[in-house]
């Protein structure tokens, strides 16, 4: 027998500061999160903006603020077993700190793994599964895939999934010397003189359990997760397929196993990096899946920034304030249609809708693709 | 075990040889001063500085050279490491610290799943490509993280890479860190195990409890390559 996994419950951290409230305030209106950089001195970058939110705490402090919001909403007893699995590279301002001043005290912390850990002793979670997915930005949406296995495989009855990242200098001063980062203040993906993408604050925890098991205690999931796929481009080190092979792969496999057709998905929450080389490599999947079915596409990273290991969590709590509020978010800064990405990409305004089913993308370098199917529950 | 070892190739303090690792263990597992495995490692095209990248593409080729190319699309990779490739990340950092511009290349090279896509661009694996961490426990999370793989219909091969550096100042002191914290994470020195699986009477055999595991990761990707040691109280050799 099938078992149909739920998300019952979730928490979030982004550019707009802390809880799903400030989040759907923001993306859900169209308004994006981006500023000048403070909490650096990113005067000797080539960028100087990102999706900070001043509110940020220590990337440990802020994973156990938002598990915290995601067990309170799901209404668990926090003593009981769950799995913690994370995608995070780890809290590199540590490193930063070892390297200027020989503090020894943020190694722990800077390692991957240390915030499952963390996470649960701070809540008093039982159970032993305590891991880290460090597969960059794909790595969130690898935890709850994981999450999700689990859980269909009996093997689990409760998972904190997500993944975070905070914008630091280590990642900031990488991505600002391979010209990823746009100089602007805004991103346009899909959009006529996109020049890059800006890094922003992510960090998402969701509660996945049976859905059996939410309904026992007399609660209602927010979302069934329904399909998920992981495929890989077998391209190159750092560019996408220029067909989007692997990220059709991965959308292909999400769908069936969600028992989905392109005309039942409606609304894609795109990868929509903003970059040149993404945003055509994932119109061209977008394409190959849906063809003339393509529903509305749009990415929200144009608002939250890119947050890296965190983005496929914070993109998934997003499609279900998206499922749960009827609004598809919009793709802003959007500009003018460019030939090379042909979509609806909800330009710039947020759009009522009745959404049942809708999907969230994700890419990393190395060509590695992940897709997860979030279906309304009833 | 669920997984069966379809191919296996290991680099270490013991060389290039997995035949070598037994005898390596039976003295004590003797460790370079260096921290290093004696072998040369030509660099891997478009990656710099780090020996992290060459030894998972040394270690990756060896098995996915005994692969069928038109396997490809029905495999897939977990990666595993404690630390992940430290000298990139210091690299990186030592030059954010001094308030110098990092080198461009470690842009991408920061990521692991960088060389995956090296590796699967050169022998056709579109699969899924996983890399885990853990700080106790590792080789059970990424056995399982193999075993949920297989479950799913698309996939019908794992290649399981261990891989840590761990050679140089600062990550033997995070090591530091985390041991003081009562977890026994890493071996300390340069090593990589790549195990090509595939499932056998999947789902019969439950991934066995973390307080079974070996003491670190190492031990138990050896073990997973078919080597049986004697010695296994000698492995926490730091």
């Amino acid at each position: 027998m099938t078992v149909e996994v739920a998300v019952s419950g979730f928490g979030v951290f982004s550019a707009f500061g802390s809880g799903s409230s400030s989040l759907a305030g923001g993306v859900l209106s169209g308004r994006h999160g981006f500023s000048e950089i403070k909490r650096f001195d990113a005067t000797r970058f080539r960028a100087r903006y990102g999706g900070v939110s001043a509110d940020a705490g220590p990337l440990a402090d802020t994973f156990v603020e938002v598990a915290h919001e995601a067990v309170a909403m799901a209404g668990i007893d926090q003593a009981g077993p769950a799995a913690v699995l994370l995608g995070t590279q780890g809290d590199w301002t540590g490193l930063t700190r070892y390297w200027r001043h020989g503090e020894t005290a943020g190694l722990r912390a800077a390692t991957a793994a240390h915030h499952a850990q963390f996470i649960a002793g701070e809540l008093g979670l039982g159970g032993e599964r305590r891991r880290a997915f460090t597969n960059g930005c794909v790595a969130a949406t690898t935890a709850i895939i994981q999450g999700c296995q689990l859980i269909a495989a009996g093997r689990e009855r409760t998972v904190l999934a997500g993944g975070g990242y905070l914008v630091d200098e280590e990642f900031f001063a990488k991505f600002d010397s391979g010209r990823a980062l746009t100089t602007a203040s805004v991103v346009r993906p899909f959009s006529k003189g996109r020049t890059g993408l800006l890094l922003g604050d992510g960090v998402g925890v969701l509660v996945l359990e049976p859905a059996a098991a939410v309904r026992a205690r007399g609660a209602e999931p927010l979302a069934i997760v329904a399909g998920w796929g992981q495929a890989s481009d077998a391209y190159h080190v750092c560019r996408p397929h220029p067909d989007g092979a692997g990220m059709a792969r991965a959308m292909t496999l999400a769908m069936g196993r969600a028992g989905a057709s392109a005309a039942d998905i409606d609304y894609v929450n795109a990868h929509g990096t903003g970059t040149p080389v993404n945003d055509p490599a994932e119109t061209a999947a977008l394409r190959a899946v849906f063809g003339d079915a393509l529903p509305p596409v749009s990415s929200t990273k144009s608002m939250t920034g890119h947050a890296l290991e965190g983005s496929g969590a914070l993109e998934a709590v997003i499609s279900m304030l998206a499922l749960r509020d009827g609004v598809i978010p919009p793709t802003a800064g959007f500009l003018e249609p460019d030939a090379d990405c042909v979509l609806d990409c909800v330009p710039n305004r947020p759009r009522p809708a009745d959404l049942r089913q809708v999907m969230s993308v994700s890419a990393a370098f190395g060509g590695v693709n992940a897709a997860l199917v979030l279906r309304r529950p009833g | 075990m669920s997984l069966r070892p379809r191919a296996a190739a290991a680099i270490g303090p013991w060389g290039d040889d997995l035949a070598d690792a037994p005898g390596w263990i039976d003295a004590g597992c003797p460790v370079p001063d260096d921290r290093r495995s004696p072998i040369d490692l030509p660099m891997v095209p478009g990656f710099i500085e780090s020996r992290f990248n060459p030894l998972v593409h040394r270690a990756m080729a060896a098995c996915l050279g005994t692969l069928d190319p038109a396997s490809g699309s029905t495999t897939g990779v977990v990666l595993a490491s404690v630390l992940g490739d430290t000298t990139t990340a210091d690299r990186a950092s030592v030059a954010v610290a001094a308030g110098r511009r990092p080198q461009p290349l470690l842009f991408y090279q920061s990521v692991p799943t960088s060389v995956l896509g090296h590796v699967s661009a050169a022998y056709g694996i579109t699969g899924p490509m996983v890399c885990v961490s853990g700080t106790s426990g590792l080789y059970a999370d990424a056995v399982e993280t193999a075993d949920l793989m297989l479950a799913e219909p698309e996939v019908s091969r794992v290649l399981l890479v261990y891989v840590d550096i761990g050679a140089e100042q600062r990550p033997l002191e995070s090591l530091r860190q985390l041991e003081s914290h009562g977890e026994q994470p890493a071996p300390g020195y340069e090593c990589c195990v790549a195990v090509l699986v595939d499932a056998d009477g999947y789902g019969k055999i439950p991934a066995p409890p973390s307080s079974l595991q070996p003491p670190h990761p190492l031990a138990g990707f050896l073990a997973l390559a078919g080597v049986q040691p004697d010695q296994r109280q000698t492995w926490g050799v730091r």
